[in-house]
């Protein structure tokens, strides 16, 4: 195998050595776990055969007894009671777009996925 | 091949989906309707242009104890898979081309019995049962 061939070879990654990996920004804020990967239907690959599932970005937050209970998953409309328990439990679901990756994640590293800076309103929350 | 036999609708494009909820454990069901194991991981692929895409899915016993932390044991048992069989495909990995429809259930266009997660039960019954006087009466 050449060197060029070894450059061009492509990368994998598994979506379990990037899910519970830290987020931490560029400033190397911590904000939280991997959640999950969001993918998109991206239409059909290159062969024209088939749709593609192009990796849209990850769902991250704080893991604890708000995530345990499910509360991060969805918006808990009600009854009272259960909203308020969920914004005293539920930390923030957030999602970041997959090219605001400040560098690929390493397939044999479970190392910090880092990030851009969260814009001035924040990152964009799910829940 | 018609529009359903595409991973995802194509007429819901734009669907998306998060991996950990809506895929990953999910039933892997074959060609025949043949329950063919779980999704135990999803493999993606990153472009040179820093996107990222899903290329295979990942099924059978190595892949799950790799996922669940028993790393070593997990890559050992993948190796011997690929060492035991090594005219054929890594049966493991199922690339996205195979894949008929992500739902509920996850329909392939494999048979069951190539798949990672009937290795062992296959590997048995080739060199243990099949050596047995009067096995090759039973199908």
């Amino acid at each position: 195998m050449s060197t060029d061939d070894v450059a061009a070879a492509p990368v994998v990654v598994r979506l379990s050595s990037l899910l519970g990996r830290q987020v931490i920004d560029a400033e190397g804020s911590f904000h939280g776990h991997v959640v999950d990967v969001r993918v998109v239907q991206a239409g059909p690959a290159p062969d024209g055969t088939r749709a593609r599932l192009q990796v849209e970005g990850l769902v991250f937050g704080r893991r604890g007894l708000g995530a345990r209970l499910g509360l991060l998953r969805h918006r808990v409309h009600g009854p009272w009671a259960l909203t308020s328990l969920a914004r005293l439990l539920g930390h923030e679901i957030c999602f970041v777009a997959w090219d605001q990756l400040v560098e690929r994640p390493d397939p044999d590293r479970r190392a910090p996925i880092r990030i851009a800076a969260p814009p001035p309103d924040g990152y964009r929350t799910l829940a | 091949m018609s529009a359903t036999d595409d991973p995802v609708d194509r007429s819901r494009s734009g669907r998306t989906m998060d991996l950990a909820l809506e895929l990953l454990d999910h039933q892997i069901v074959d060609r025949e309707g043949r329950l063919a194991g779980k999704v135990d991981d999803v493999e993606l692929e990153l472009d040179l242009d820093g996107s990222a895409h899903v290329s295979a899915l990942l099924s059978g016993p190595g892949v799950l104890m790799e996922r669940m932390g028993h790393r070593r044991f997990g890559r050992w048992r993948q190796r011997m898979e690929r060492v035991l069989e090594p005219d054929d495909d890594w049966r493991t990995r199922i690339p996205l081309r195979s894949v008929r429809t992500i739902e509920s259930r996850v329909r392939v266009n494999l048979d069951a019995a190539d798949l990672a997660s009937h290795g062992t039960e296959r590997w048995v019954g080739d060199h243990a049962v099949g050596h047995i006087p009067g096995a090759r009466h039973v199908d």
